[in-house]
């Protein structure tokens, strides 16, 4: 009866308490903001964007140019005006040139370009990067 | 001993089964009395005549007793297309050194794939144009070849990306022009399929 009452008693302290050790226990579990952004972003480049670049990034012939450690990626912020706008004329990556226009995908919002970059920067260039969807509206402020 | 009759003819019903795989005949058929004979006459390939990328004039007499794999896209495309494309090079370049069999890729797009854009589209896919043509099409002619001739759904939407809807089916048709098989062009295995399938058809 004595414990039952001091439990009652106590109730939102113990309850947090218990929260704080259930946390603890699960921070090291729960997928990073960046972890989860890359999830995310496969889904979008899955599908807009693996069909002419290929799930690898590898490039197809000479129609579609690689992603994988292309230099128009690592530019910090061209890439979302391509990923937006799109892209026409002749250019060389890798030492072989393209010359086919990218449609631009004006249905794409600012968040899922925002994921869309974390797995595009981690997968094809190894680089951590995070973006806010309001990063994406700044950088995009800058496309021609 | 009748029993073992019985068995020896379902296993040769079986083996014989295998041995001559056919492939269906699509669409309607019609049954003709001339002479006394029935005869039944099957849905052919309707007659074209378009523009190719070397902006030569070409019709169905081009494709006389080819086993013919025909598709529907436009360059620009960036959905489906890319994907049925890569798997028609797949059949090309697995006969590649067979001239018995064409491929026809027809562009539903006239206002941007003119014969020139179709000429750098081919080259830069790697298509060998002796075997694989690309067709610059005037789009009702092609909408009403895809429809009526091929069973393929093309229609202009601008609700999706590109402009265009379209099966991404890719169509097998035989010596006869007659269609024996629709595959899903962006499945690899369906393209898998139809690299077999078209062996039964040359052995016809």
């Amino acid at each position: 009866m004595h414990i039952l009452s001091y439990i009652r008693k106590h109730l939102v302290i113990i309850g947090l308490i218990v929260m704080g050790i259930l946390a603890i226990f699960y921070m090291g579990k729960l997928p990073s903001k960046s972890e989860w952004a890359i999830t995310a972003g496969e889904k979008i480049y899955t599908q807009h964007c693996a069909n002419c670049h290929q799930p690898d990034g590898k490039g197809f012939q000479k129609l579609y140019p690689p992603l994988l450690h292309s230099p128009y990626l690592k530019d910090s912020a061209n890439w979302v005006c391509i990923v937006q706008k799109g892209m026409s004329g002749p250019i060389v990556v890798q030492g072989q040139s393209y010359d086919f226009p990218m449609p631009p995908n004006p249905q794409l919002k600012a968040a899922e370009i925002a994921v869309l970059g974390a797995y595009l920067k981690k997968q094809f260039l190894n680089m951590d990067v995070f973006y806010t969807p309001n990063d994406i509206a700044n950088m995009a402020k800058k496309c021609e | 001993m009748k029993k073992w009759g019985i068995i020896i003819s379902i296993t040769a019903m079986i083996l014989g089964g295998c041995g001559e795989k056919k492939l269906p005949i699509m669409g309607e058929k019609k049954i003709q009395v001339v002479d006394g004979k029935t005869d039944t006459v099957y849905h052919t390939l309707p007659e074209f005549s378009f523009l190719n990328q070397d902006s030569v004039r070409l019709t169905q007499a081009y494709f006389k007793d080819k086993v013919c794999v025909a598709d529907f896209f436009f360059t620009s495309c960036p959905t489906i297309c890319p994907l049925t494309q890569k798997n028609m090079l797949k059949v090309a370049q697995h006969y590649a050194n067979d001239t018995s069999i064409a491929l026809l890729s027809f562009s539903i797009d006239p206002y941007h794939d003119s014969v020139n854009v179709l000429r750098q589209y081919a080259k830069r896919l790697g298509a060998d144009t002796r075997k694989w043509q690309f067709f610059a099409c005037e789009q009702e002619a092609v909408f009403e070849l895809a429809q009526k001739g091929y069973f393929a759904t093309t229609l202009r939407d601008s609700l999706q990306p590109g402009g265009y809807m379209h099966s991404g089916g890719l169509i097998l048709s035989d010596k006869k022009r007659r269609i024996r098989g629709i595959y899903n062009g962006t499945d690899e295995k369906e393209a898998e399929k139809l690299i077999q399938d078209i062996r039964i058809l040359q052995a016809e």
